[in-house]
């Protein structure tokens, strides 16, 4: 797998959808295909602002079927560490930028009948891929959608278009608010597949009534855009066996990002405890996890997730 | 997994197990729908089948699948219950009597049924004779056949199965 390659695209067009929602049309320069992906694909994409590069993960959101350019759309994060402002502010028509291949962390099911997707906010997007390629190919979905208002949903005429009555939407704002529950997932048929995507409390409050419901983990995906949020997070210290290097892991800082920080190379993707990319053993210490991919076997056997899970005290790394 | 309904479909030489199994489901204190598949209620194989999936595919997530029948009865289906979306792991799938195996050939590609314990057959499609090996494929519920080869006069054939 070629995790490590770079593509150079353009943008070369940019649409704003929402107040804080633009979409991008990335294309190659030279106007040869980009690589072909799957529904509910992302690429990570690598912006250059003065000395800082900003990594950040997008969805693609157009269909596979147009191989011609990538879509994206970025929503303006009020906590934002800086990529997702600089994408609103500063990248613009004709600027150049390095992306990875497409990865899939969240395929749609093959084995599945119907397609029952879950969307909040900005979580809309891995499933714009899949609904069209579903359409494409006939499948049977339907897709669920919460956002603050009709203004404020991303998408709302093109879903309403493209896809009628297989989209309902939820506007918790405005005169008759709407919340939307997992209630609906009960009365479905047997070979219903279940997917998620919004924040943390979102997916968990999902799965966990996908469970009681009856559907098997093996019938229930989800994807994190968001990595949870952290009450009170507290500076701890690691030491790494291989290495011998020692480090302070700041309170607003990831243990990720300190060990990148330090010149040590451990793979990442989601940077949202989704994943498991970036897995690592810990020898001694005790851990505060915060993921959503390790088993309770895998955190008994000491597995820790560098991006959002942290030590208490100190934690003795096998790096 | 969070078990909602236990549908059960069993036959003249699965019932006595399946009786069993029903009664310890009935504790659990869930739903329970058997179904029994005699000869006398449905003459017609096709039409016990056809019944079958109408019944598979009105049911809704959380329903496991208990079936107790002969072989025969029970590929088929297993088959229809994979296709309506049950999962492996939302089925209880016991078989009874003699089970014949299908043998894919590796020259014509078709397949052909191997009566229980015989370890060689003659592909009815081809005339390629096979040896039953032990290379299962859940996709086709099928052995792989594999080609007999003379050689100096001789056959070698795969024993495993």
């Amino acid at each position: 797998m070629q995790t490590k390659a770079k593509w150079k695209v353009i943008v070369s067009k940019i649409f704003r959808e929402t107040v804080d929602v633009k979409r991008f049309i990335l294309s190659s320069p030279s106007g040869a295909p980009l690589p072909a992906f799957g529904g509910g694909s992302h690429i990570t994409t690598w912006v250059r602002d003065g000395n800082t590069v900003w990594e950040r993960q997008y969805s693609l959101i157009n269909d596979a079927a147009q191989t011609g350019h990538y879509e994206i759309a970025v929503k303006l994060q009020p906590s934002s560490r800086g990529g997702s402002r600089f994408w609103h502010e500063a990248v613009h028509e004709g600027m150049e930028l390095d992306i990875s291949y497409p990865k899939n962390h969240f395929p749609l099911s093959f084995s599945a009948k119907h397609h029952l997707f879950y969307a909040a906010g900005i979580g809309i997007t891995p499933f714009l891929s899949m609904m069209a390629e579903l359409k494409r190919k006939g499948g049977s979905f339907e897709l669920h959608y919460a956002a603050r208002s009709k203004e404020q949903c991303a998408f709302y005429d093109f879903l309403r278009q493209q896809y009628g009555d297989c989209v309902r939407f939820y506007f918790s704002q405005g005169e008759q608010p709407q919340r939307m529950l997992p209630d609906g997932m009960k009365d479905q048929p047997v070979g219903t597949h279940v997917y998620f995507c919004g924040p943390h409390t979102m997916v968990a409050q999902f799965r966990e009534a996908a469970q009681s419901c009856g559907y098997i983990p093996e019938k229930i995906h989800y994807e994190l855009f968001q990595a949870p949020v952290q009450t009170d997070p507290q500076p701890f210290d690691v030491e790494l066996k291989k290495s011998g290097k020692l480090l302070r892991v700041e309170k607003d800082q990831s243990l990720l990002d300190a060990l990148l920080d330090a010149g040590v190379r451990v793979p990442c993707s989601c940077r949202a405890g989704g994943c498991g990319t970036c897995a690592i053993r810990v020898l001694a210490g005790e851990v505060e996890h915060h993921d959503a991919c390790l088993t309770e076997e895998e955190k008994r056997e000491n597995i820790m997730i560098a991006c959002v899970s942290r030590g208490k005290g100190k934690l003795l790394l096998d790096l | 997994m969070n078990v909602r309904k236990y549908l059960f479909f069993f036959d003249a030489l699965g019932q006595n197990a399946a009786r069993s199994r029903i009664n310890e489901c009935a504790r659990a204190n869930t739903a329970v729908e058997a179904h029994e598949l005699t000869d006398e209620a449905f003459p017609d194989r096709s039409a016990l089948l056809q019944q079958v999936r109408k019944c598979l595919s009105a049911q809704k997530i959380g329903t496991f699948l208990h079936v107790y029948a002969a072989w025969e009865l029970l590929q088929p289906i297993r088959q229809m219950a994979a296709e309506i979306g049950f999962a492996e792991k939302e089925m209880e799938l016991v078989g009874f009597g003699e089970k014949a195996k299908n043998v894919f050939c590796p020259g014509c590609q078709k397949m052909s049924t191997a009566a229980a314990g015989d370890a060689v057959l003659i592909c009815r499609h081809c005339g390629l004779k096979l040896s039953v090996s032990s290379h299962y494929s859940r996709r086709l519920d099928a052995y792989l056949g594999y080609a007999v080869i003379p050689y100096n006069g001789k056959e070698s054939i795969n024993r495993r199965s």
